[in-house]
């Protein structure tokens, strides 16, 4: 296990440095020139001179060529400091500080919309013996999981802030108010549900009735039922726990969508996180806001992904004991294609689980 | 199955919980007499400072802030934080007197100092500081008593009541610290009637009022302006009572003026939209070119059209200054055109194109991909000027790239203009010595003598009269070769409660910029 974890770890720690140095270089060959966006945006969107430019340029450091750059920030980023924004002269830690709370909140409450939704939702499935009840929710979960995330998003948008105008479209609060619970939750629940709906609810749910619904004919589900355990006995114990394995595996990675969504979702509902900061540092160039931030979320990727990789390695002894990486699960999946494939069919209630990576290529 | 059903129903009982129990809409507060007033614009300012905006453009800045002079309902300059003023030695020696008891934010007194430390930061700042274009005259400035200041210049400029007018820097917050300093430009000390509370870079701004303001506390007793900038967004939340109040685009006036929460304050700009040529071109050497293609465009097409009526037709630069003069007469006229072009040498072609020794008046239109309105107002000018025989390729490109290719551009629109002194906004454009390759704004490098002539004169005089005669000459000039197709200025929307009284027409400025010129005397009824 120790091994497993060190080399699980020591792997994270080379994509995210891979993942900074690819940032960097990327920013680079990006078009356009942050020194012209900073003066454009003092002069209230009037072109400025190829001269003061190129002053500010130097000014910014930015005429050193690309490797001395990223040494530079690799150091500083090393002790803590990020730098400041090119546009406000804020640290880009106090922007991190101050964003990523909130980020962290909106995720948090839609992962738990998510899974409750989905194991209520999914057991319904699973568990009617009614098709058209079973056909209904499948199909709503199929246009759900069909469906962009930005999509639902303002779809949800447009239904109850514009036309029924029950809940608010954006933000927090009402600006300069305090932000307490009475007022944060009736912002929170659009974007927590848009995030939600829009990412790998859908998945979610399947994950659940094919797991459950797989089980429920199982010969120990059938021998429990004849020892007589009441029904609910039955449901919790035996086909719900083992039955949400695939689901569970599926978590880890689905926090990386998750992240990618509240992009999305958080430029759509004005939420002020770490998305929708990046996308503003984006449109304005400002780069070290972009670079740390574009890191921060990496670095909350990779460690879903290591997090759920060991959740599964905890869940599954086989995957433990061989200190194999669990993408690649000893004796595979029967009846799975080589890396997971559709969900569903990676859900089979005997063999180990695939952590359904491939599956979120789907999204 | 029983269960199933019971799951079933508990989570859309929950889902409706959720919806309907927590779902106020968000109306506290909102528009109540006595309480906040909320705002939404799409613009959000880097920085609260002064100096590092381009004249007035951020509403925030503007209520913190006040200069030594400000603008009265007719853009004209009238006394702020200075009582008076006087102007001596042929107007090289501006002496101003500052009101007695102001103060900052913070309490601390304003005195003659805090002048004098904010023209030299802004002139040390240089490029950083856009407005250093006006002080470049200022040789010094100097300090006989704690409220006296007396400007001295190297050579007489006209504008300098109107430069003054820029938000009043204090020494004690600054001394020692660059101008661009991020500390000040977040959580700034000012003189203006509202005092910031908070910013929220990306969410809002929080106002509160000004008891030591020198005309008196201000009636509403905050303003939040909230930073939304999606247009729809913005329609979508002034509907749902999240905002009170907001800038509204013209494709939206419609939907707005339904509404029974609200008014629409709409105000003419002096921003204006127009065809730059670039002068290094051949195809526009000929006045006469450019004189056709002046009548060639139907501008209350493209008002109706494009900006849904909203604005009015321009013929020049100064159309919404006090300077205007009726040097231009352009307007809708195919038989003007025929007979210009034909004066010019050129027939018509097979094609119907005016053509010359085998070329055609060949060239193409850009702007700024990403501005749709600008996009719209090209490709119908493009339109009507190719149904009137002109070869044009319309071709709109990234800004980025534009930034960098300004020498390349053939021709572009542009958008300028002023709502306050006049220099300030044709110098630039059209002056030679501020030509592109010279690093100025002049970016289709138009050069002609009699226009700077009469641009310097504009800005070297100090008598009144003879002022507005430099610019009646410059616009004169201008319409006989005329450098720019002058399409519209653009009207800006407001929406405000109803029962918010106050907000006073005025031509605005660049964008819409300064709707709250007169907040001060804003209340609720």
């Amino acid at each position: 296990m120790k091994r497993f974890l060190v080399r699980r770890a020591a792997t994270a720690l080379a994509v995210v440095v891979a993942l900074s140095a690819l940032c960097f270089a990327l920013l680079d060959l990006a078009p356009g020139s942050p020194a012209a966006s900073v003066l454009e945006a003092r002069s209230g969107g009037r072109p400025p001179s190829a001269a003061d430019v190129a002053r500010l340029e130097r000014e910014m450091g930015l005429d050193d060529p690309l490797p001395v750059r990223y040494g530079r920030w690799v150091a500083d980023a090393v002790r803590g400091d990020f730098g400041v924004s090119y546009g406000s002269g804020r640290p880009v830690s106090e922007i991190i500080a101050e964003t990523a709370p909130w980020t962290a909140l909106l995720t948090a409450v839609a992962m738990v919309f998510s899974v409750a939704g989905a194991i209520a939702v999914g057991l319904a499935a699973a568990l009617t013996r009614r098709a058209w009840a079973r056909r209904a929710i499948e199909t709503a979960l199929f246009a759900l999981g069909g469906m962009p995330g930005f999509v639902t998003a303002l779809l949800l948008l447009w239904i109850f802030a514009a036309w029924l105008q029950v809940l608010p479209s954006g933000g927090l609060n009402r600006p300069g108010e305090p932000i307490t619970a009475g007022v944060l939750i009736p912002h929170l629940i659009l974007p927590a549900l848009a995030l939600s709906f829009g990412h790998h609810f859908g998945t979610y749910a399947r994950l659940v009735q094919t797991g459950v619904g797989r089980l429920r004919g199982a010969p120990h589900v059938a021998n429990a039922r004849a020892r007589g355990l009441a029904r609910r006995t039955v449901t919790a114990r035996h086909l719900l726990r083992p039955g949400l394995v695939p689901f569970a595996a599926r978590l880890g990675v689905g926090v990386g969508g998750l992240i990618a969504g509240a992009y999305a979702t958080e430029m759509i509902f004005s939420w002020p996180g770490v998305g929708r900061q990046t996308i503003l540092a984006a449109q304005k160039e400002d780069y070290p806001v972009l670079a740390a931030l574009v890191l921060v979320a990496g670095v909350v990727v990779v460690a879903a992904n290591l997090l759920g990789d060991l959740a599964v390695a905890w869940l599954d002894p086989r995957v433990r004991l061989s200190g194999a990486a669990p993408g690649s699960p000893p004796g595979g999946t029967p009846g799975s294609p080589p890396g997971g494939g559709v969900p569903e069919t990676a859900a089979t209630p005997s063999g180990p689980v695939s952590s359904g990576k491939a599956a979120d290529a789907l999204h | 199955m029983r269960k199933s059903a019971l799951v079933i129903g508990t989570v859309a009982a929950a889902t409706g919980l959720l919806a309907t129990g927590c779902g106020s809409g968000g109306d506290a507060g909102s528009g109540k007499s006595g309480g906040t007033f909320t705002y939404a614009i799409g613009d959000e300012p880097e920085t609260l400072n002064p100096a590092l905006q381009d004249e007035h453009t951020d509403p925030v800045t503007e209520l913190v802030f006040c200069g030594l002079t400000r603008h009265d309902a007719a853009n004209k300059v009238v006394p702020g934080l200075a009582e008076s003023w006087q102007v001596g030695k042929g107007g090289t020696e501006y002496t101003f007197k500052l009101r007695s008891g102001l103060t900052w934010h913070d309490g601390k007194p304003i005195t003659s100092k805090d002048v004098k430390f904010t023209v030299d930061a802004v002139k040390q700042a240089a490029a950083d500081a856009p407005l250093s274009r006006n002080f470049a005259a200022v040789k010094a400035v100097e300090t006989p008593d704690q409220s006296t200041v007396r400007f001295v210049l190297s050579k007489p400029f006209a504008p300098l009541l109107d430069a003054v007018s820029m938000g009043l820097l204090p020494e004690h917050a600054l001394a020692g610290k660059k101008l661009t300093d991020a500390g000040f430009g977040q959580s700034p000390v000012g003189s203006g009637p509202f005092k910031l509370t908070t910013f929220k870079p990306g969410q809002y701004a929080e106002l509160e009022s000004f008891g030591g303001y020198y005309e008196g506390k201000p009636k509403l007793p905050k303003i939040v302006i909230k930073y939304v900038p999606d247009d729809t967004a913005r329609l979508i939340q002034l509907k749902n009572g999240e905002v009170d109040g907001a800038h509204v685009q013209p494709q939206q006036v419609a939907k707005v003026k339904d509404d029974g929460k609200v008014r629409l304050e709409t105000y003419p700009t002096a921003d204006y939209r127009a065809l730059m040529f670039n002068f290094k071109r051949p195809v526009f050497a000929d006045k006469a070119i450019r004189q056709a293609m002046n009548y060639a465009v139907d501008r209350d097409a493209i008002v109706k059209s494009v900006l849904a009526g909203q604005g009015s037709p321009a013929t020049g630069p100064l159309d919404q200054s006090p300077y205007k003069s009726d040097a231009a007469p352009f307007t809708f006229d195919p038989a003007k055109v025929e007979e210009l072009m034909k004066g010019a040498g050129y027939a018509k072609n097979g094609q119907g194109l005016w053509e010359k020794g085998g070329k055609t008046v060949r060239f193409e239109l850009s702007t700024f991909a990403e501005d749709s309105a600008r996009v719209a107002i090209l490709n119908v000018a493009a339109t009507q000027l190719k149904q009137q025989g002109f070869d044009i390729v319309p071709n709109p490109r990234p800004k980025d790239w534009v930034r960098k290719h300004w020498g390349d551009l053939e021709a572009f629109v542009v958008g300028w203009g002023t709502p306050y002194d006049a220099d300030s906004s044709v110098f630039g454009p059209f002056h030679s010595s501020q030509a592109l390759d010279k690093g100025g704004s002049n970016y289709g490098t138009y050069n002609n003598p009699q226009v700077d002539k009469a641009l310097e004169a504009g800005r070297d005089t100090m008598d009144e009269g003879e002022r507005k005669a430099a610019y009646a000459d410059f616009q004169k000039a201008l319409a006989e070769d005329p450098p720019f197709v002058w399409i519209a200025y653009l009207d800006t929307n407001n929406a405000v409660p109803k029962n918010l009284t106050g907000p006073a027409k005025r031509t605005l400025g660049h964008h819409g910029y300064g709707f709250f010129w007169n907040a001060e005397k804003w209340a609720w009824s």
